[in-house]
């Protein structure tokens, strides 16, 4: 008898504290921008999508100036029908000029205490007017949903590296990492990955065009990819590789001799051939063509990323992991610099087609 | 209670009642006792009977035509020329009222004394064996169990003729005085089992048992649950086959249906089906029905968890789906589940009370009406129409009815403690519900059986069936006196 009274008055007692959120009584947030506003503020721009009942989706902007981040939140309520809940975030975006002269820490801080944001979700800098960006309307879609997807299937199966705010404060926190974020702007309507920009601490310091992406990412992981790359053959012949499976391979054998060894391995399919016959004899030049200037982009990256003094390529975290005994961190930043990084390309094309 | 009690009793004893002739001028009130006297010359007798009890052909063939023949003056005569086996003897007076009601006719020469001849011919009106209705099969035996105990009886011992078989049989009910028949084999049966259903059909004291229900109901572990606790079947070759596994089967007079126990959670989910097809498919089968289950108590809980608390679980690409679905509807997730979970229990309450063919149009009132309607009228989303009409279609998957209407039923808790707790009271429910499973018995032995306590060797027969080579041993769970049900060895199963 005890048993039914206890779980009444608890049923009665303890509902009363539960704050629901009816998933048509709120309004989802799915993308969030931030640009630096008049004197000192800063602008949020908050995108949440309304879903009708006939199917289409109408994307409302709420922009509001606050002097923190949090503060933004409770302005947007001022303005909506519906409370603001940040459980669908799925991407943040930071204007350059934000990212480049305050750092983004302060803005991603509280992405990161909200437990009801996905790890999952995306940052990104862009190089364009975030509000013009966020106002735009993609099809009868979430704006959101939308951006997310595009970075999404470009870093599953794109030259875009894997980025996330997982991953962003993995970089940011731990030793021997320097984050970087996908960089975007909007031209003619349309949004576009222009790059990849690089961190130094939370502050952007340079940034790679969306051509060296593929070199990019052949140093940085493991990937396979359905883009393509063209290699131009010199005398006006280009051939096109695509199925690209790569792995890449720290060495760091020589590393008491100051050397390290990226050595990155491409196998590939020909897709493309512009010149008149595919020879062995061919397909190998394209491979030492695509090799040298694979190697030869992926060298000059390295050297910028040393004389930057950034870590993208987490090889502070490689020799972090074969030294024993404590890592010396602050002693490493200082080493990386004069350390002779080198880069070996290996290209494997494993089929040419059926023609002959 | 004990007053009815006191009160029947004297009503069945009735002290005025002396001698014969008493007996039978107060059977003569009812309307359908007859008696007549001889017109045989020589030595006249009497006969008295009920005429809805007594076949009365045969009373003409067989009874009358070689008393007339051998002109018989006695009652030690009658015995030795009425070819009738029975006929006995007898000057007890309840001896002679209780076989009076059982279709026994009363022969006497004298009318005055107590001495007569119960000559037994009752007539049988009860139902030909027909096909199983609930648990039809597509392959398999065709009979089904009928309302009369002896043919029950006989559609058991007609599949198993051995003499190991045995019918333990009671009579229960005041006023109904039911035979009810205990069945095991002797020797593979555990005894403890055989006693204890015993002691408890004995401890039964009610006025009436109109069905075998009320015995399952009377003799249940726990009374307080809503789960069944013994498996009924309507087919024979189901109650043969688990006595030849053990298990004790319980039938009586009057229900076409068999108890069968001890059983366990499992097999509540397992049709008898299963074993006429190969295993795979009968273990998927059984699989899907599992699944079934799962999906129809936790669907409509999940449904209205996540939309009432987790929004963030939904894939972005099914938010718009279910959003857009639900824009026009005033009413909280809650209550549109139950307004509709309500409207399938309406109408299948309602189908189930009506007459078969008025209830076909419940179907279309259901289907097209009710939910078509509700949701033009904006009462409820399609989404949701959607998720309670499977869920309604996957309870309906259960093998054994009973289970049927346990599992619809304990639906209800799980929505009310998601509207209230979302996902954690959903868990919450699921932990209660585990813990009264885990606590319940069937004729002592643990219901859950072989998941917890988990017996790894009864799950040869349990979510999956296993193939034949594999079944050699009876379940642990029946402690069965004898644990070999066939050599594997002597078995050629070819592989």
């Amino acid at each position: 008898m005890k048993l039914p009274v206890l779980l009444c008055i608890s049923i009665l007692l303890l509902s009363g504290c539960v704050e629901n959120s009816v998933v048509d009584d709120i309004q989802m947030v799915t993308v969030i921008g931030y640009e630096k506003g008049e004197d000192g503020k800063i602008k949020g721009i908050a995108v949440a999508p309304q879903f009708q009942a006939d199917g289409t989706i109408q994307n409302s902007v709420y922009i509001e100036e606050a002097e923190i981040s949090k503060e933004i939140r409770s302005q947007y309520n001022s303005e909506s029908p519906k409370p603001f809940v940040s459980g669908k975030l799925q991407l943040a975006i930071y204007s350059r000029e934000i990212a480049e002269e305050d750092g983004i820490m302060e803005l991603t801080d509280t992405l990161q205490r909200d437990p009801f944001i996905g790890s999952r979700a995306f940052l990104a800098i862009s190089d364009t007017d975030i509000e013009k960006m966020l106002s735009t309307n993609f099809g009868n879609a979430d704006t959101g949903h939308f951006l997310h997807s595009l970075l999404d299937h470009n870093s599953n199966y794109g030259m875009l590296p894997k980025t996330n705010l997982h991953n962003f404060f993995y970089y940011y926190f731990s030793e021997g990492n320097d984050p970087f974020l996908p960089l975007i702007t909007l031209e003619e309507g349309k949004v576009k990955i222009a790059g990849l920009a690089l961190l130094k601490e939370d502050k952007m310091v340079a940034e790679l065009p969306a051509d060296d992406l593929f070199t990019f990412k052949i140093l940085y992981e493991n990937f396979s990819s359905n883009d393509s790359f063209t290699t131009d053959l010199g005398n006006g012949d280009h051939a096109s590789i695509y199925n690209i499976a790569s792995k890449r391979n720290i060495d760091l054998k020589m590393l008491k001799k100051n050397e390290i060894t990226i050595k990155g391995k491409v196998l590939g399919v020909i897709k493309e051939y512009t010149g008149e016959e595919l020879s062995a004899k061919v397909i190998d030049k394209i491979e030492k063509d695509m090799e040298a200037e694979v190697e030869a982009k992926g060298r000059e990256m390295i050297k910028k990323f040393q004389e930057e003094g950034i870590d993208p390529l987490g090889l502070g975290n490689a020799v972090r992991s074969v030294t024993r005994g404590k890592f010396d961190y602050d002693q490493w930043k200082d080493r990386y610099q004069e350390v002779d990084i080198k880069f070996n390309m290996q290209v494997v094309i494993t089929e040419s087609g059926v023609i002959e | 209670m004990i007053c009815v009690f006191q009160w029947l009793r004297k009503r069945q004893k009735p002290d005025q009642i002396k001698n014969l002739p008493q007996l039978i001028a107060n059977l003569k009130t009812s309307g359908d006792f007859l008696h007549f006297k001889s017109e045989q010359t020589g030595m006249p007798y009497f006969i008295y009977y009920f005429k809805t009890l007594v076949n009365e052909q045969e009373l003409s063939e067989k009874i009358l035509a070689p008393m007339v023949k051998n002109k018989v003056s006695s009652l030690k005569e009658v015995k030795d020329t009425v070819p009738i086996p029975g006929i006995i003897l007898t000057d007890d007076l309840s001896d002679i009222c209780e076989k009076v009601m059982i279709g026994y006719l009363i022969l006497r020469f004298n009318e005055n004394s107590n001495e007569c001849a119960l000559i037994p011919s009752p007539t049988d009106i009860s139902r030909k064996v027909s096909q199983p209705e609930v648990e039809f099969t597509v392959v398999g035996s065709k009979e089904s169990f009928v309302e009369s105990l002896d043919k029950n009886l006989h559609l058991i011992r007609k599949r198993l003729p051995v003499h190991e078989l045995k019918a333990y049989e009671i009579t229960i009910g005041k006023l109904t005085h039911t035979k009810v028949a205990v069945l095991y084999l002797d020797g593979i049966t555990n005894q403890e089992n055989i006693q204890i259903v015993k002691d408890r059909l004995k401890g039964i004291h009610v006025d009436q048992v109109v069905d075998n229900s009320v015995i399952m109901q009377l003799i249940t572990d726990n009374k307080n649950s809503p789960f069944p606790q013994l498996v009924d079947t309507e087919r024979p070759d189901r109650a043969a086959s688990v006595l030849c596994e053990g298990k004790i089967v319980i039938l009586s007079e009057g229900s076409p249906q068999a108890l069968l126990g001890p059983t366990t959670f499992i097999e509540f989910f397992s049709a008898f089906e299963d074993y006429f097809v190969n295993w795979i498919i009968a273990s998927t089968a059984r699989l899907i029905r599992i699944f079934a289950v799962l999906f129809s108590i936790l669907v409509t809980p999940l449904y209205v968890a996540t939309l009432t608390y987790h929004y963030e679980l939904i894939p972005s690409d099914l938010l718009s789906t279910l959003v857009s679905s639900r824009q026009q509807i005033p009413l909280p997730p809650i209550l549109e589940a139950i307004f509709l979970e309500l409207s399938i229990e309406l109408l299948r309450e309602a189908g189930a009370r009506l007459p078969t063919k008025v209830g076909q149009t419940i179907g279309i009132v259901g289907g097209i009406v009710i939910g078509t309607a509700s949701v033009e009228a904006g009462l409820t989303s399609n989404v949701l129409l959607i998720i309670v009409a499977l869920a309604a279609l996957a309870s309906f998957t259960t093998p054994v009815y009973r289970m049927g209407n346990t599992i619809r039923l304990i639906r209800f808790p799980f929505l009310l403690f998601a509207h209230l707790w979302g996902l954690l009271g959903v868990v919450l429910c699921f932990c209660f519900l585990l813990i009264h499973l885990l606590r319940l018995k069937s004729l002592g032995k643990p219901f859950l059986e072989p998941i917890y306590p988990l017996r790894v060797k009864d799950l040869k027969d349990a979510l999956i069936r296993l193939p034949n080579k594999f079944q050699t041993k009876r379940p642990i769970q029946l402690q069965t006196e004898s644990t070999v049900r066939f050599e594997k060895d002597k078995n050629e199963f070819h592989e």
